[in-house]
């Protein structure tokens, strides 16, 4: 199966195809289409798996564009990581597909919605597969694309449209850091493809500081993939885009391409101190920024946005402190309990109406299987012991504790302390949407369990999270380091008992607070206003991009704009005021002869005739006498110019 | 100084005078005939360079044809005076002061072209000039002809379709016909 | 048969066997003629005109065939066969095809006399592609003449429309202006070399020539810059493109922005390169400033726009901006990306404008309004056109972007780091006003409900466009062995 991998990339692009061109006329608009054809892809992708591990990998590369010296090939790459990832992408996607037959039953663009998340997932599995930077760049853009059509779902509010242009923007501003990056290894190497880049690398062909220039440039396109900081802001406003959309994107596709992609390209990493310790800190920076947020969020969705964008800075800190498979475990098991946490979130707001938690409460009792998701899915983010968190959250904390790059050990503190944050704001969320009285009495009595299609991938995710962290621990002989080639783990039991005090201490925290109310939070919040303000507004970010780019760049627009078509008008302006003041002086004046000549060529005219006279006297001379004037001064600089 | 040079001189101040002239004349008719000055002034010149053919050529066709036609335009259309929405009107002192500072006839063109022809000057003062460029020194007429319909004779022919754009440009752009020429009003 | 005579230092009998490689030039000039000659006897019913042009079109592409493959000067060194050439003159008739097909129904539809302008078109063609072909600055200026009155001529040519009134008059004016600054330094170049043909111009310059004449070479440059500059609309010799664009007929405003430009461009790689190669460090600093200049006030001045028509004429610039990158460049790659991008240009421009006629021929203007929900009305014509967009703004796997990518590697490569950042931001800019676009027509609720309709002619040339697009982009690989075989390679 693995050498016909190609397979599992093009069927859901069939499935794109054929949902777009005849989706009106197939039975339920062909919703089942899609679910059949990533069903089968992901059934492939556990085959290749199967095989990989058994050895197999498979490299198959055929030229595409020839210009002179520089060649592009198009080709797919499987190895370990590679086969992982496809299981993770189409797992996750075979999931939400289901789960959205039920979510968007009924939705006005239906049909639209199936054919675009067959897209999404062809985008992704694109990606996965490639087997050069260069292909893999067309699916990164790509994969943006999908998503800011499925964020800009529900483009009729003004939210999701808002949303969906930032994200698409946002992400674009890292792409184009891995655009030059990808420049700079073109010229230092002449190749792209992933096994002779990593050939190259190894056999030190290539100069140290064009590799760390490059490392940092394509980090660059991850860090707004994956919502890094500080280019995170798009994320969380990316929730404006329906449930099983959001857990797609969180859990297998948009974010998870920038940690892919680093990890893809790690060989270029590995030799450079600088980018391992920039990789580093920015994910620890990442790491603690979203969780802190994330605790005061009353969104529900927001507080699963935000502790996304703090597990994405886990991951950037295992890559950056060097262990590729610690990153990618958490990847992969981040991928199941956040779906899971955002099917269920999905689940409530499908009964709620609303993802404010103070107006929740006690919904145990009226919807038992989504809280229990809830709950799995938060502990095994928090990281408890035997669930799927536990177990990659300690590998990360244990590559940083060994970790030789400087800057491991900020990322270590910031892991433990993102770690007691995460426990604490999964344990509110939880109290609060789930237990204690009813807080809004009328939606609690509309609430209702979801039908099985929704609950059954909760149900199928939720032992998923339970059990996905076990193919890296003792029970199976770290099957899912060895197979990504990592020697030896190392344990250090102290760092076990800080990650597990942490965890424990900010579940008692939440208990204490939001269930025994033993603390009042409102004399915690006024102790510290301060940073509650800070916090509570995110930091700012959003009002800093406001004030410096955005408003910046309108600034420019405005002032190119007035440049482009005042300039002429001034200076017939100046030229007016100047000959005003002069007959002034003359002392003979008339009036309505100045009008004319001030308003001069930007009068707007009727009529042919009156027109052309405006353009004859007007602007064509004002225009020519510049554009004389500014050629003399250009003979002038050029002739003295010595090139 | 040689006569040739003085001539030079000469006409190339009345050129320069009657072009002058060309811009500043606000009877349309004044400047069409300050132009036919010009170009008399320029052929000149190109006697003075022994250009004999380009002599007649000027007169016969700058001089003679294209002012005729320029002429017949004017008289065809209703715009006498050339005096735009910008442009001072009245008379007297402040008029002329006012005419100074205008964007047609005042002071910044005039210190625009004076900077023009300075940077030039030096230019090609600077330029060591190869001399006359191979060739005939003084092409007869006979020479012209043969260049013209032997080397040239593609580029002549693309000129004849020119021509035929400027054509059909002319009669499109003017021609009133009544099936057509509908008023409009935009949506 | 007769002998026939030699004139001057040619042998007529050669010089009319070679005609033969003028072959598709003299077809689209004949069926011009004869458009103008036939359509007063049609009184009105000047449709079928469009098969006719259309169809000379098709029969001058097969006229290049004696001229493939081809190498060296012919018809007394008046006309140039070579790698440049073979490229240029079916990509300008390609969009001539593509415009004649656009246009049928907003020339009925706004009165535009039809004979007139296809045989306009067909003109300007000659011209724009005579200019891509000749080492003679003679055929050069006289091709340059040929494109531009036509130009005026079209821009004018709704008679009842002040605007385009304005538009032919501005184009006349400052068009009239900057072939005579062209003329001014093409005249210079001839003082300094004695010769009118580049390649002689090229050689005259070598041996320190250009180091003994070069007050009067830079000045030269310097004219012929600003002349090009015009054609190109390049920043600041653009302030006459969005009003001439936006008053322009939009066929019209579709054909100058990729058949005059896209000349400009391949004459100024001829003169520059070829003829004055020599002194390249110079004039390829002053394009570097211009290209940066160009693109950005292009793409920062087109967010603002309201109105679609003045945006894309915006976007023109913008995209000459990035064009200019390659002669900043002005290596072996650089023109090849350059050729690439002209080409992609070509065709993802005339797309994008396609839509534009559409609206316009169904009775709306090009305001963002009018955009509004023409995902519902017209859901084809409205996704044909956000893939325009994606590659004017350069997502893969667009013509778009291997189009900035080559002109990106290019400038990287020749060490104009900071001209290829800035080429990447301002992608990022452009961004901003093209999906303002896309939102409107997908995103925002139609005025009505009504339908548009399209003749098939229409649709012709409009997946033309798109489908080029699309090919250029995802089978670039025989386009790349083109551009890279036209390279017009420095002495």
């Amino acid at each position: 199966m693995t050498e016909h991998a190609w397979l599992i990339v093009v069927l859901p692009l069939v499935s794109w195809l054929l949902i777009s061109a005849f989706g009106r006329r197939l039975k339920n608009e062909g919703d089942w289409l899609g679910v059949v054809t990533i069903g089968v892809t992901l059934v492939l992708s556990l085959v290749v798996l199967w095989e990989v591990a058994g050895g197999a990998a498979t490299r198959v590369s055929v030229p595409w564009l020839v210009m002179g010296d520089w060649q592009l090939d198009m080709g797919y790459l499987i190895d370990p990581l590679a086969a992982v990832m496809l299981v993770v992408v189409t797992a996750i996607s075979f999931l939400v597909h289901v789960y959205s037959m039920g979510y968007m039953h009924g939705d006005a663009r239906y049909r639209r919605y199936f054919a675009t998340l067959s897209f999404f997932t062809f985008s992704m599995l694109g990606l996965v597969v490639a087997d050069n930077l260069i292909l893999l760049f067309f699916f990164f853009e790509l994969v943006g694309l999908a998503s800011y059509l499925l964020i800009g779902h529900w483009y009729e509010n003004l939210g999701p449209r808002l949303a969906s242009l930032k994200a698409f923007i946002v992400t674009r501003i890292g792409d184009l850091a891995f655009l030059v990056g990808l420049a700079v290894l073109v010229l230092a190497t002449g190749t792209t493809g992933i096994p002779e880049l990593r050939e190259l690398v190894e056999h030190h062909q290539v100069p140290a500081t064009v590799l760390t220039l490059a490392a940092i440039l394509v980090f660059g396109g991850a860090v707004g993939k994956s919502a890094q900081f500080p280019l995170h802001v798009w994320l969380p406003d990316a929730m404006e885009g329906p449930t099983p959309v959001s857990a797609l994107i969180h859990a297998a596709t948009m974010v998870a391409a920038g940690v892919y992609l680093v990890a893809r390209s790690f060989f270029l990493f590995e030799p450079s101190a600088t980018a391992l310790s920039v990789v580093a800190v920015i994910g620890g920076i990442t790491a603690l920024l979203g969780a802190t947020i994330g605790v005061l969020q009353t969104d529900m969705k927001r507080v699963m946005a935000y502790s996304t964008v703090s597990q994405l800075g886990y991951m950037m800190m295992a890559l950056g402190v060097g262990s590729l498979v610690a990153g990618m475990f958490h990847l992969w098991t981040h991928a199941f309990f956040k779906a899971l946490l955002f099917l269920a979130a999905g689940s409530v707001m499908h009964a709620m109406h609303t993802m404010e938690m103070h107006s929740m409460g006690g919904l145990y009792r009226k919807m038992p299987v989504t809280a229990w998701a809830t709950i799995i899915g938060g502990l095994a983010l928090a990281g408890v012991w035997p669930l799927a968190g536990f177990y990659s959250k300690e590998e990360i904390l244990n590559a940083a504790f060994y970790s030789g790059v400087s800057g491991a050990g900020f990322a270590f503190w910031a892991g433990v302390i993102s770690a007691l944050l995460t426990a604490f704001y999964m344990t509110r969320a939880v109290i609060l949407v789930f237990f204690g009285r009813p807080r809004d009495r009328h939606r609690y009595e509309h609430a209702h369990e979801s039908p099985p299609v929704m609950t059954v991938p909760l149900a199928i995710l939720m032992v998923l999270a339970v059990t996905a962290g076990w193919v890296n621990a003792p029970i199976s002989h770290h099957w899912f380091g060895k197979l990504l080639g990592e020697a030896e783990v190392h344990l250090a039991p102290i760092v076990t008992v800080l990650a597990v005090g942490a965890t424990l201490l900010g579940v008692a925290a939440g208990y204490a607070i939001y269930a025994l109310r033993l603390v009042d939070r409102r004399a915690v919040i006024n102790a510290l206003r301060p940073v509650y303000t800070l916090v509570r507004n995110k930091y700012y970010f959003d009002e800093l991009y406001n004030a410096t780019v955005l408003r910046g760049s309108l600034r420019l627009a405005e002032w190119a704009a007035w440049f482009d078509q005042r300039v002429i008008d001034w200076l017939v302006n100046a030229v007016g005021y100047v000959a005003v003041k002069l007959s002034e002086a003359a002392g003979k004046f008339d009036l309505s002869v100045v009008d004319g000549l001030v308003n001069g060529a930007a009068a707007v005219t009727v009529g042919a005739g009156r027109r052309l006279r405006t353009i004859q006297t007007g602007f064509v001379q004002t225009y020519i006498l510049t554009f004389f004037a500014a050629l003399v001064v250009g003979l002038v600089v050029f002739q003295l110019w010595r090139l | 100084m040689t006569g040739l040079q003085i001539a030079f001189l000469a006409l190339s101040a009345v050129m320069l005078f009657a072009a002058w002239k060309v811009v500043t004349s606000d009877i349309i008719v004044h400047a069409a005939l300050w132009m036919v000055l010009s170009f008399v002034a320029v052929a000149g010149i190109f006697l003075t360079l022994h250009a004999e053919f380009l002599f007649a050529v000027q007169l016969l066709v700058y001089a003679g044809a294209i002012t005729a036609l320029v002429i017949f335009a004017i008289m065809l259309s209703d715009i006498r005076e050339l005096r735009g929405e910008g442009e001072p009107a009245g008379a007297g002192l402040g008029r002329r002061v006012r005419r100074l500072v205008s964007r047609r006839l005042g002071l910044a063109p005039a210190a625009v072209a004076v900077g023009f022809a300075a940077v030039m000057y030096s230019v090609y003062r600077a330029t060591p000039w190869p001399g006359l460029p191979p060739g005939d020194p003084a092409p007869s007429t006979l020479a012209i002809g043969r260049e013209l319909f032997g080397t040239y004779v593609v580029p002549f022919e693309l000129a004849s379709i020119v021509l035929l754009v400027a054509m059909v440009g002319a009669i499109v752009l003017t021609l009133r016909e009544g099936g057509r020429e509908k008023e409009e009003k935009r949506p | 048969m007769p002998t026939l005579p030699i004139v001057g230092e040619v042998d007529t009998a050669v010089l009319v066997a070679q005609l033969i490689f003028l072959l598709p030039e003299l077809i689209l000039a004949v069926t011009g003629t004869v458009i103008v000659a036939i359509s007063p006897l049609l009184r009105g019913r000047e449709r079928p005109l469009v098969f006719v042009a259309a169809t000379g079109v098709l029969a001058a592409f097969a006229g290049l065939g004696p001229s493939v493959g081809g190498a060296g000067e012919v018809l007394a060194r008046m006309l140039v066969l070579d790698g440049t050439s073979t490229f240029f003159r079916p990509v300008f008739m390609l969009g001539a095809l593509i415009v004649i097909g656009l246009s049928p129904d907003y020339l009925a539809r706004r009165q535009v006399p039809a004979g007139e302008f296809y045989a306009l078109v067909l003109f300007a063609t000659v011209g724009i592609m005579l200019m891509a072909s000749t080492h003679e600055l003679l055929m050069l200026y006289l091709g340059l003449e040929l494109a531009s009155i036509s130009g005026y001529v079209l821009a004018g040519m709704l008679r009842s429309d002040a605007r385009s009134q304005e538009a032919s008059i501005k184009l006349f004016l400052i068009g009239a202006m900057g072939s005579a600054v062209l003329l001014f330094g093409l005249s210079l170049v001839y003082g300094i070399t004695g010769s009118t043909n580049l390649v002689e111009i090229g050689h005259a310059l070598t041996g320190g020539a250009a180091a003994t004449f070069r007050p009067a070479l830079l000045a030269a440059t310097m004219f012929l810059v600003a002349g090009f500059g015009f054609k190109m609309a390049a920043v600041p010799f653009h302030m006459y493109v969005p009003d001439a664009y936006e008053g322009a007929p939009t066929p019209v405003a579709a054909f100058l922005s990729v058949g005059l430009e896209g000349a400009a461009f391949a004459a100024a790689i001829r003169v520059f390169v070829t003829g004055l190669g020599i002194i390249q460090p110079n004039w390829a600093a002053v394009f570097a400033v211009l290209a940066l200049a160009t693109m950005t006030l292009g793409n920062v001045t087109a967010l603002l726009q309201q109105n679609v028509k003045r945006m894309m004429a915006y976007s023109s610039i913008a995209q000459a901006g990035y064009i200019l990158v390659g002669l900043a460049v002005a290596t072996d790659r650089g023109i090849s990306a350059m050729l690439y991008y002209v080409l992609a240009y070509t065709v993802m421009n005339l797309g994008a404008w396609a839509a534009l006629i559409y609206l316009s021929h169904n009775g709306q203007s090009e305001e963002l309004a009018d955009f509004a929900g023409l995902g519902r009305r017209a859901p084809l014509v409205a996704w044909a056109l956000t893939f325009c967009f994606l590659s004017l703004i350069g997502i893969p796997p667009t013509a778009g972007f291997f189009g900035k990518f080559l002109l990106f590697s290019a400038a990287v490569d020749a060490g104009l780091f900071w001209l290829a950042v800035a080429m990447a931001v301002n992608s990022v800019i452009s961004l901003g006003y093209y999906w303002n676009v896309v939102r409107a027509m997908f995103m925002e609720e139609p005025a009505t409900e009504e339908p548009l309709k399209a003749s098939p002619v229409f649709g012709l040339g409009f997946t033309l466009a798109v489908l080029g697009t699309l090919l250029i982009g995802l089978g670039a690989a025989p386009f790349f062995r083109l551009v890279s075989a036209a390279v017009v390679t420095l002495p």
